[in-house]
């Protein structure tokens, strides 16, 4: 992968540099649209001086077709060069969002505090809004060069006059612009308040069941009227300004143009100037307020997509800078070996100078019980690790978050998208207890699974995301939690077919982080790590055993983990 | 829980209906309307001032006029300017008086309407309707609202005002002009019926890309540890370049209308020139009155291009409106639930229970297939079972959420059923959902924190609740955690806030419960997700939670039973054992069983 952007600029910078051949041409032609744009009332001022007031009818004829000619070329120039922006402006949206999702899923891990609903935010709006900057480009530099026509046009056509415009319009619109920046503020809040009522609104509307079923329909109501009666109050507050605002606009520029009016009309009694130029100049001194309000709208606007680029930037940076660091905490991490015979754990911390080794011989499985979550997670993150380095079939880390794939329920065992014929064997599927499931959906291991698989009950999804472990039929495999929520029964017949299934496959070792008891009396020796005293190794039946002969404070501690 | 319910979905109200309720909203603000319109029409009116001041020049100065002229013309553009100035000003302040008020109730009775909608509707069509409603479409609305309301009343105006003008200048201009209507309204039947299916494709598209990118992002550590990131990946790039490829396809679209705007343009400009050099010709007007008519017809430009491009924005809002509405009239014709007896200390009856998801009322493929269960106050009775048994059903229906497709749900006066005495008892259906909730009371599965503050959470079935209340019902569930918190009660949590574990959410879930303080309580899966020992502590706060009401308990762990004062065995939707825990493991049926797997 090329080298990342190290801010927001050089984002935008590398932008332009790789649509170049769309933008330029682009550029270009919408300058074409802006200047002809500007040339219209003075191509009215030209009409009425040269055909209507002499009453010529040839020239009134070319009058038309020069007409015919400016909106043609106007015309095509918008169309295109906006096509062109457009193009390139799409595509550089999809190489950000794409260069975002692949960084955000190949890296070894996101930084912890980046949840993915901000990722997604970053890779779907934040790439628009920073590939957005080419249609502002775009505009901007057909403003300029429009204003540079209609400054060209006027000092043409009269040098006083046209002083006069381009001293007076440049400080009427600075008097507008100065309050403008209140009034955006008000108004970003003012979004941002409809947006806080579109949020509780939305929030309100995940927990309904929740709220029926409590009865806090009232609650919700009022909660509700509260957040969006605070929106209509900042409506009405950024509409009025909104409107002041324009007012106030309307007047500079009425003024400006009053100015405008004596200066020309005088200059035009001493003879000094023409209708045509008159109407022109008059014309154009209303035109010109357009490309200038442009451009300081495309100004605010590039802000934000500035502040887009840097978001994006500043991911892609943290996603690249936490590689190396995958450590959770500050203790070693623990060691794990996979030999011809077993999977070792050595030197796994679970407390102050407290190590255990864990070794799993191929064709049995252990459990591992830990009454503080902290080395679990430590464990599991070192397991994680090391299977990265290997392939599914060699080891496994099956998460105990279920993740389900949009498709159907086989191709979220395959994890193969689209996955149409491909088998999954029978065994596998009443080992995880999906072939109770099946009976009970629409087409079977073909029934849909929507977008994060909102159709299914957790219990259902944890079979599916077991059934996808074992289908993958790794040498080694750690499973997390499995069935924490699967009925008794369904978690007992799971336990004892996955115990087959595991240890009919020639060679293979399975861990368990669970203190299911299904699990336990199905494992062949359970490694129990308490709190506090050394840890113990045995099966279920002789641990739970010696918690009833003796008072060890670490097997009482055990019955109480395991029992339910 | 199987969801094998039909997804039927919720009602759109049509367009005349959707406006019609508008117009109460709108007429309760009549003095409002008044002043935007005069405002706006005042502000139009001015805005013509200066192209007719430019004609005047034109048509005087050649003649031989003074300074004078110019100097009136200037004083009248400049009293324009103040009257423009202030009739925006004014507009813009009393379009957001109506705007505003109006939007904001609309969205208020839409969250209102949602909730008063009956479960089992929800149940039937899914949230994800709701949501999109609820959420997305009043926030398109209240958005549209605040920036494209005002450029559409405005450029309204001036369009109207400006054709009015330039009737005004000369009669047969104006007709001429007349032709800007035909042209324009052949771009739009041009363009509307093109645009609609491209928006709605386009639409899609991104609802697929966010979906594919959510599923991927939120799935990354799945694909990671199956090394099956590049197939989702490749997905996503599908999906997002499918998207970028509409998007392309639709602006080159619109790139088109706006050149049939030019041309229409193009050719008014144009005839009102011939026009007004014909009239120029004959001695009918002066080049001043065409100049004026020209450079009126100039302005137009901008607000005419504003309303054919914000059309379709238009019509989307439109949409949402009527979409709106649709959950406003469903919630209003849904029956209303007015069976006010009060019973002190009742019992909870479920008689013969049968349910079907399926709306054929002769439908064979029942959840429950007569199920009967007697609740008295104080009583705590526990369902196991299977998955798919029909527990959560059966939890749903004693909870009032559901009714039963055929036997009676009722809350019951006295303790005893002796026959003969006369009965007097409410259908849960038909007690309105306050009086219910005093009664009986559900944890459900799903659990939700709201974003906002500890105590508003707690404090959803009672929202006058005190912080003495809320701190007891926190400590009777033995939430010993909300204390340390940063701010106490105060703390944000739900999303954006203080993020809270499975454990914590479900123990505010509880001491909602002990807030609202009613007669029963169904329990449904409480503590599936918090794992072993987080299931122990929320077995506690549960047992405290119940102390002193009835309740039904869903158990998902055994344990949960063994505390019962009942429990009740189910198996494909009907109940096949039934009795106190002791009693049934010494029994040796289907409990017995399911106990020595648990407890194995």
């Amino acid at each position: 992968m090329p080298q990342t952007p190290s801010s927001g600029s050089m984002l935008l910078r590398r932008a332009v540099r790789r649509r170049l051949g769309f933008l330029l041409p682009g550029v270009i032609t919408m300058s074409l649209w802006q200047v002809c744009e500007a040339l219209v009332p003075v191509a009215i001022g030209i009409v009425v001086d040269v055909a209507i007031i002499p009453l010529s009818l040839p020239m009134l004829l070319v009058s038309i077709l020069g007409i015919a000619l400016l909106f043609t070329v106007l015309s095509l120039g918008y169309r295109f060069g906006a096509r062109l922006c457009n193009f390139a402006r799409e595509h550089e949206a999809h190489a950000l969002r794409v260069e975002i999702t692949h960084a955000a899923l190949t890296s070894a891990n996101l930084p912890p505090d980046r949840a993915s609903g901000e990722v997604l935010s970053i890779a779907s709006a934040d790439a628009d809004t920073a590939a957005q900057s080419f249609a502002q480009l775009g505009r901007g530099i057909a403003s300029v060069l429009g204003m540079i026509t209609a400054a060209v046009f006027l000092l043409i056509a009269d040098p006083v006059t046209g002083l006069v415009v381009l001293i007076a319009v440049p400080i009427g619109l600075l008097i507008v612009a100065l309050p403008g920046r209140s009034v955006s503020t008000k108004a970003n809040a003012q979004l941002e308040a409809v947006a806080r009522a579109g949020r509780s609104a939305s929030d309100l509307m995940h927990g309904l069941r929740v709220i029926k079923a409590m009865g806090g329909e009232t609650w919700a109501v009022d909660r509700y009227r509260h957040t969006s009666d605070e929106a209509a109050t900042a409506g009405i507050a950024t509409g009025e300004r909104t409107g002041r605002l324009a007012g106030l606009g309307a007047l500079v520029m009425s003024v400006v143009l009053a100015i405008v009016l004596i200066v020309a009309g005088l200059r035009l009694i001493d003879g000094q100037m023409s209708v045509g130029a008159l109407i022109g100049i008059l014309g154009m001194t209303a035109f010109l307020t357009e490309p200038m309000r442009a451009l300081a709208e495309i100004v605010g606007l590039f802000a934000q997509s500035h502040g887009a680029a840097q978001r994006i930037t500043q991911l892609l940076n943290d996603i690249d800078d936490a590689e190396p660091t995958t450590a959770p905490s500050d203790a070693p991490a623990p060691t794990v070996d996979i030999d011809d015979e077993a999977i070792s754990i050595r030197d796994w911390s679970v407390g102050e100078e407290r190590t255990v080794d864990v070794t799993t011989n191929f064709g049995t499985l252990t459990c591992i019980v830990t009454e503080d979550p902290a080395p679990e997670s430590a464990l599991l993150a070192a397991l994680s690790t090391h299977a990265r380095g290997t392939t599914v079939g060699q080891m496994l880390v099956s998460p105990h978050t279920v993740d389900l794939f949009e498709g159907t329920i086989r191709s979220n065992i395959t994890m193969i998208p689209g996955a149409g014929e491909a088998p999954v064997s029978a065994e596998v599927l009443a080992a995880s207890g999906v072939d109770e499931l099946l009976g009970l959906v629409e087409n079977g291991l073909d029934h849909r699974i929507q977008e994060l698989g909102g159709n299914l009950s957790g219990g259902q999804r944890q079979r599916v995301a077991l059934a996808r472990a074992l289908h993958a039929d790794p040498q080694v495999l750690i499973l997390h939690e499995p069935t924490t929520a699967v009925d008794a029964v369904t978690e007992a017949r799971i336990a004892s077919g996955l115990q087959d299934l595991r240890s009919s496959r020639g060679g293979a070792a399975t861990l368990i982080f669970t203190s299911s008891p299904a699990f336990l009396a199905a494992a062949d020796s359970v490694v129990f790590v308490p709190t506090t005293g050394p840890s113990l190794v045995g099966k279920h039946a002789e641990l739970l055993a010696a918690a009833d002969d003796s008072a060890a404070d670490a097997a009482a501690a055990y019955r109480n983990a395991v029992t339910r | 829980m199987s969801e094998q319910s039909p997804q039927t979905t919720l009602a759109i109200a049509s367009r005349r209906r959707s406006f019609a309720h508008l117009a109460p909203l709108l007429r309760a603000r009549w003095n409002w309307l008044i002043v935007l319109i005069l405002a706006g029409i005042a502000n139009a009116g001015a805005g013509l001032v200066g192209p007719w001041a430019i004609g005047r020049l034109v048509d005087e100065l050649p003649a031989g006029a003074g300074s004078d002229v110019v100097i009136t013309c200037a004083i009248a553009v400049a009293i324009a300017g103040v009257v423009m100035a202030l009739g925006t000003w004014i507009g813009a302040w009393a379009l957001a008086h109506i705007a505003m008020p109006v939007v904001a109730d609309l969205r208020t009775q839409v969250v209102d309407s949602a909730l008063t909608l009956e479960a089992q509707r929800i149940e039937s069509t899914g949230t994800g309707d709701l949501v999109s409603r609820v959420a997305d479409d009043s926030r398109k609305i209240s958005e549209a609202a605040a920036q494209v309301l005002p450029l559409v009343v405005e450029s309204l105006l001036i369009v109207i005002v400006s054709a009015v003008g330039l009737a005004a200048i000369d009669w047969r201009l104006g007709i001429v002009g007349l032709v800007a209507l035909p042209m324009y309204w052949l771009t739009l039947r041009w363009y509307l019926p093109r645009s609609e299916p491209l928006y709605k494709e386009e639409r899609a598209a991104f609802g697929r890309r966010a979906g594919r990118l959510l599923g991927g992002l939120t799935g990354a550590r799945t694909l990671r540890a199956y090394r099956a990131e590049s197939g989702e990946l490749s997905r996503i790039d599908a999906a997002s370049g499918q998207a970028r490829d509409l998007s392309i396809g639709v602006f080159s679209f619109l790139t088109r209308a706006f050149s049939r705007n030019n041309r229409a343009e193009a050719v008014v400009l144009s005839l009102l020139l011939i026009a007004g050099f014909a009239l120029v010709y004959f001695g009918e007007t002066t080049a001043g009155a065409v100049t004026t008519a020209a450079l009126v017809f100039h302005r137009l430009f901008n607000p005419i291009g504003a309303l054919v491009g914000l059309f379709d924005q238009v019509q989307s809002a439109g949409a949402s409106l009527t979409r709106m509405v649709g959950v406003i009239d469903e919630a209003a014709s849904s029956p209303r639930r007015t069976n006010d007896i009060s019973i002190d200390r009742p019992a909870l009856v479920l008689e013969d229970l049968w349910f079907s998801y399926d709306e054929d009322p002769e439908s064979s493929n029942h959840v429950l297939k007569g199920v009967s269960l007697r609740l008295n106050p104080g009583e705590v009775v526990a369902v196991v079972g299977t998955t798919g048994a029909g527990k959560s059903t059966l939890a749903r229906i004693a909870a009032g959420l559901s009714a039963p497709t055929r036997g009676r749900a009722e809350l019951a006066r006295g303790t005893t059923t002796s026959a003969g005495e006369t009965k007097r008892s409410v259908s849960l259906t038909e007690l309105p959902d306050d009086r219910l909730r005093g009664h009986i009371t559900m944890v459900a599965q799903e659990v939700h924190t709201f974003t906002g503050t500890l105590r508003e959470n707690v404090a959803l079935p009672v929202p006058a609740a005190t912080d003495e209340q809320i701190i007891a019902a926190l400590d009777t569930v033995g939430a010993s955690w909300a204390t340390a918190l940063p701010h106490g009660l105060d703390t944000e949590v739900g999303d954006g806030g203080t993020r809270l574990s499975a454990v914590e959410d479900q123990s505010i879930a509880l001491a909602r419960l002990v807030l609202a303080d009613p007669d029963f309580a169904i329990l449904d899966e409480a503590t599936a997700e918090a794992g072993s020992a987080g299931a122990h502590v929320l077995e506690a706060s549960a047992r405290s939670a119940l102390a002193g009401r009835g309740a039904l308990v869903v158990a998902h762990r055994l344990s949960q039973a063994e505390t019962a004062d009942r429990v009740l065995v189910m198996e494909h939707g009907r109940v096949v054992e039934e009795g106190p825990h002791e009693e049934l493991v010494a029994a040796g049926g289907r409990y017995a069983q399911l106990w020595s797997a648990w407890s194995a």
